[in-house]
């Protein structure tokens, strides 16, 4: 038998078997739903939803659709994603150059960080950021106040803008028992189960950030920093000049696996009740029953997620691109 | 490298996967649950994770409640044994793919009768044994006395429940703000209540006493006496199995029937030489009404001398008995000015 | 004519001395200058403010023996291990029923035993290999999961929890992961383009979704893509979860040791007349996975840190049990919370910082076999 002969065998035979094997799962799942009645459409996520939801960046109501409620909930995970990412690139970096310093006080106490945190469940920081971080925090009535932002058990409340005569103004948070006795009133509001996600997820993804920036600045040959001294440049135009871009083409691939991994990480959501899109589309699933449809449209937002952040990245990465080697 | 070389390995995933397959177990939930539980020697019983009054297993791992009582007795009336049950405890977010898939018999799991969940999933509620209606628990120091000066106020809920939907219906109805703060388990929910976190909890009645009890200082809560919404509970089977159907819905009238007609655990052998056809019928000693349903004529006679009738029930798991002190309420007898009333055996 | 050579070569010299005083140690490591000071002198605080407070309610006011939460909920009382004594037998081994628990023992000692010969340096590795990716998965489920043919009863996985579920998931995901992960990576370099697609296409799949959505969907579709009538155990669900994720994540390591390898490799292989199966056997395997020993064990690292995930479908893993016992009435307070997520992360530490020093170990010893890079 020849071999282009046999090749052709092999992958005919390999696609005959998995496709016998999806043909079985189809069947099946047919035979399934049918028998369950459970609904095959995607018509559902035009039906009124029925749950109210927490947080939410656009207007939604329980009297909105189930389509609405699955972007409150991607916008929610986007939320997370953006305001995680920039503090654990602060923290990340911060740590990173703690590790690198010649302080040894300050080296080993980042080292302990890096090491304690990158070695515990993320989950378990959730729940520890939510049970024993936030909630020791006081009632509306005894919220901590500064700078016209307020913090307490029912979330973190910042100014917002609003548009009240058509001219905008500034809408301050304040806890005022004669409007609602129950929650501070105006401003824009963070939830305390996206505070704990937000927290947790940057101390963790931060500490990963830490190693990769070290690795990347100590991937730069010693050479370097000595060739930049002995051309006359100072510590600090070596450092943004000689050290940062060679470093910065080491550390962004990692970082950007990083960005990726918190962003499918953020989906702990689901366990201390904030409303993200793992969680809605849960909510959606029991209600509805279209686990087909549901499961489907969460793969492909998470997947379109990874892909929106790889773009945005690679826009930086090409900035970095200038000049020969990649 | 040469390319043919993986399919070598690949000879080997056949025995991966049927490694996988050995695993699952072979569970027959074809066509006919009685036959397949028959067979298997057990029912398969879905219920609560944990439920103080309905399902919770004790200090020696025993499950214990009224839902569980249900088990037993549809256990009682195929095997002549109440103990004949394996309980999968489920959460309220996948409880009805877990009948759905006939990974469970039958859901025991103070699950509300509601249309959609009739229509739209495949499932068929059986008969109404409990009734019951969402509440709230509150904080004493807030001095209110009706939910409806709830308004602007935190509430924890359960997901996946018709809590959940009832709340939002409710403060929209009245046209009032609310946060909900929703939680996967109930036992989350009562924690974040606990923490302050909200300044209501919210689920059925029933489950707002138990749950009370695993607050720090129980009576510093009380239970709003307002219900806003109908919840009767149900156990619920497959659609497209009438005989289990049925077997499990006269399991429940039967109780119920009992009770009306005084058998009780204590008495059903004495009560089994009654003059009274009603009662003779029931226990088997009149005619055949057992065989429509698969079992044999003293099919309910059984069912109460291992589990007692409803009110026996009732008051040894939420009632008087138990730690919870669930007033009977709707869930009396219609002659009691409750609404429990069963059909006739006969 | 050589007697200019010498002989015998000179003995080694010890190293030359570095020594320098113990002042200008600190003084370079802390004092280096006047913002080294500043720091050194802000992290010092930073640990007087917080370490005492720590000791105090972790050590020196903390409960280590009461018989319920009473003592516990004592104002000024600290860290309640008591709580932890108490529940201890839960948090290992779920309700599986007392009197079967040394099957749990037997199992896991086991497997241990297997994967320090497996680690143990210079042993034979092929029978390690086979106990542990044949021999054990059997025999395990048949132990913890009862043969009644053999005289074991059977236990439901419904009662099955705590560190045991923990373990069990962890060495699933690795006993299914490496060679499961190696069959991907292998296909995803095959020549023939379908069988490369369909390893692209499981990889991709299950490195693009989060864990938790794989669960939930082998959770609730695998039921639905099998025949009605077989629905598999409710455990063996997010099993089949984390062993296509770790594959997966197994599969691109893998991937990355196998571009290691030069090419050069298989090419002198074949030639010095070894079989295809052969090369890939004695050649190209034993190097790749050598190359990436220290990323296998963080994936591992990374995967039982996972395992913490599976409570999303109900399983009652150690985090899980830890998080739902501190609920009990009888021993709920203000400080069972802080006890007890410091217990499950003391328990995490040990077991995460004992495979990451392996691998910090063996990337030493491979950096130091390896001629440096330039």
């Amino acid at each position: 038998m020849s071999r282009a002969v046999r090749r052709f065998a092999i992958q005919a035979g390999l696609a005959l078997a998995l496709g016998l094997l999806f043909a079985f799962a189809f069947i099946n799942a047919r035979e399934n739903l049918r028998a369950l009645g459970i609904p095959t459409s995607f018509a559902f996520l035009h039906d009124v939803a029925g749950f109210s939801i927490n947080q939410s960046l656009i207007s939604y109501s329980p009297l909105s659709t189930y389509g609405r409620a699955l972007i409150v909930g991607l916008l929610n995970t986007v939320l997370v994603s953006v305001l995680s990412g920039i503090f654990a690139t602060l923290i990340g970096f911060a740590a990173g150059f703690a590790r690198l310093s010649r302080n040894l006080a300050l080296s080993r106490l980042a080292a302990a960080y890096v090491g304690i945190v990158r070695n515990l469940p993320l989950l378990l920081q959730i729940l520890f950021c939510y049970a024993i971080v936030l909630a020791p925090l006081p009632g509306p009535a005894e919220s901590y106040h500064f700078a016209g932002f307020v913090l307490n058990n029912r979330g973190f409340f910042t100014p917002a803008l609003s548009y009240p005569h058509f001219w905008p103004a500034i809408d301050w948070p304040l806890f005022d028992p004669a409007l609602n006795r129950f929650n501070v009133v105006g401003g824009w509001r963070l939830s305390p189960e996206a505070c704990a996600l937000i927290l947790a997820l940057s101390l963790y993804t931060g500490a990963y950030i830490a190693e990769i920036v070290r690795a990347g600045v100590q991937s730069v040959a010693r050479g370097q920093s000595e060739a930049a001294a002995a051309m006359g440049l100072s510590a600090a135009q070596a450092r943004r000049l000689v050290i940062r871009p060679q470093a910065m083409r080491v550390i962004l691939p990692p970082l950007i696996s990083q960005y990726l991994a918190m962003t499918k990480n953020s989906s702990l959501a689901a366990f201390v009740g904030f409303a993200d899109l793992m969680q809605v589309s849960g909510t959606i699933l029991n209600q509805t029953g279209a686990a087909l449809q549901v499961m489907a449209l969460v793969m492909a937002l998470y997947l379109a997620l990874s892909l929106a952040t790889l773009a945005v990245t690679r826009l930086y990465e090409r900035r970095l691109r200038w000049g020969g080697r990649t | 490298m040469n390319p043919r070389r993986p399919l070598n390995l690949i000879r080997f995933f056949p025995a991966l996967f049927a490694i996988l397959l050995g695993l699952c177990a072979g569970r027959e939930a074809g066509a006919d649950t009685l036959d397949a539980t028959r067979a298997r020697g057990f029912v398969v019983c879905g219920v609560n994770i944990g439920l103080a009054g309905f399902g919770l297993p004790d200090d020696r791992g025993v499950w214990r409640g009224f839902d569980i009582d249900a088990c037993r007795a549809v256990a009682a009336a195929i095997f002549d044994d109440p103990d004949k049950v394996q309980y999968i405890p489920l959460s309220s977010k996948d409880r009805f793919t877990a009948l759905q898939s006939g990974e469970v018999d039958l859901l025991s799991h103070n699950t509300t009768w509601t249309e959609s969940r009739e229509v739209g999933q495949g499932l068929l509620f059986t008969a109404i044994n409990f009734y019951d209606g969402q509440g709230f628990l509150i904080r004493k120091s807030l001095g209110i006395s009706s939910a409806l000066k709830l308004g602007g106020a935190s509430v924890c809920v359960q997901q996946g429940t018709t809590n959940e939907l009832n709340l939002a219906d409710f403060f929209r109805a009245h046209g009032l703000k609310m946060e909900p703060v929703v939680f996967a388990t109930a036992d989350e929910a009562i924690r974040a209540y606990d923490s302050g976190r909200c300044d209501a909890f919210s689920t059925d009645a029933s489950g707002l006493y138990a749950e009370r009890l695993k607050l720090a200082h129980p009576d510093e809560n009380v239970v709003l006496k307002e219900t806003i919404s109908k919840e009767p509970f149900s156990p619920a089977v497959r659609q497209g199995d009438d005989r289990w159907f049925n077997l499990v819905k006269w399991t429940q009238f039967a109780l119920v029937d009992a009770e009306e007609l005084g058998v009780t655990s204590q008495n059903v052998e004495e009560m089994k030489k009654s003059p009274n056809p009603e009662i003779r019928r029931l226990l088997g000693q009149e005619g055949d009404y057992g065989a429509g349903l698969g079992l044999t004529p003293d099919w309910a006679a059984r069912i109460i001398k291992a589990v007692g009738n409803y009110g026996e029930i009732f008051e040894t798991n939420l009632g008087k008995d138990s730690s919870l002190k669930i007033p009977r309420g709707l869930n009396a007898s219609w002659r009691d000015g409750g609404l429990l009333y069963a059909p006739p055996v006969r | 004519m050589t007697d200019f050579c010498r002989a015998a070569p000179i003995p080694q010299r010890p190293p030359p001395k570095f020594s320098r005083p113990f002042r200008a140690v600190l003084r370079e490591n802390f004092f280096a200058d006047w913002t080294s000071a500043a720091i050194t002198f802000a992290v010092f605080a930073f640990l007087a403010l917080a370490l005492p407070p720590l000791w105090r309610f972790f050590i020196e006011d903390a409960v280590w023996r009461a018989p319920d939460g009473a003592l516990c909920r004592a104002p000024g009382a600290g860290a309640c291990w008591a709580f932890i004594a108490a529940k201890g037998p839960f948090f290992l081994y779920g309700a599986y029923p007392p009197d079967q628990r040394w099957r749990v023992d037997i199992a896991f000692g086991l497997a241990a035993a297997l994967i320090f010969w497996l680690l143990a340096p210079g042993a034979r590795k092929g029978r390690a290999a086979l106990g542990l990716f044949v021999v054990l998965p059997p025999v395990g489920f048949a132990l913890l999961s009862g043969a009644p043919a053999l005289g074991l009863p059977r236990v439901e996985t419904t009662l099955w929890g705590g560190a045991m579920v923990t373990l069990l998931v962890a060495l699933t995901g690795i006993v299914v992961a490496l060679p499961g992960g190696a069959l991907l990576a292998l296909g995803r370099r095959s020549g023939l383009p379908a069988l490369r697609f369909f390893c692209a296409a499981v990889i991709e799949f299950a490195r693009g979704a989060p864990l938790i959505a794989v669960l939930f969907m082998a959770n609730a579709m695998l039921p639905l893509f099998l025949p009605a009538d077989w629905a598999p155990d409710r455990l063996l669900r997010p099993l089949f979860g984390v062993a296509l994720f770790a594959s997966a994540y197994m599969a691109e390591v893998v991937r990355a040791g196998l571009n290691a390898v030069p090419p050069g490799q298989s090419e002198a292989a074949p030639a010095l007349g070894f079989g295809r199966i052969a090369t890939l056997r004695f050649v190209v395997l034993p190097q790749a996975f050598a190359a990436v020993i220290p990323a296998i064990v963080n994936n591992f690292v990374a995967l039982f840190k996972d395992t913490t995930l599976v409570a999303i479908v109900g399983i009652f893993d150690f985090l899980h049990t830890v998080d739902a016992a501190r609920l009990d009435p009888r021993w709920a307070g203000p400080k069972i919370a802080a006890t007890a997520y410091v217990f499950a992360g003391l328990f995490y530490l040990a077991f995460c910082l004992s495979m990451s020093a392996y691998a910090r170990g063996v990337e030493r010893r491979l950096s130091a076999s390896r001629p440096p890079r330039l």
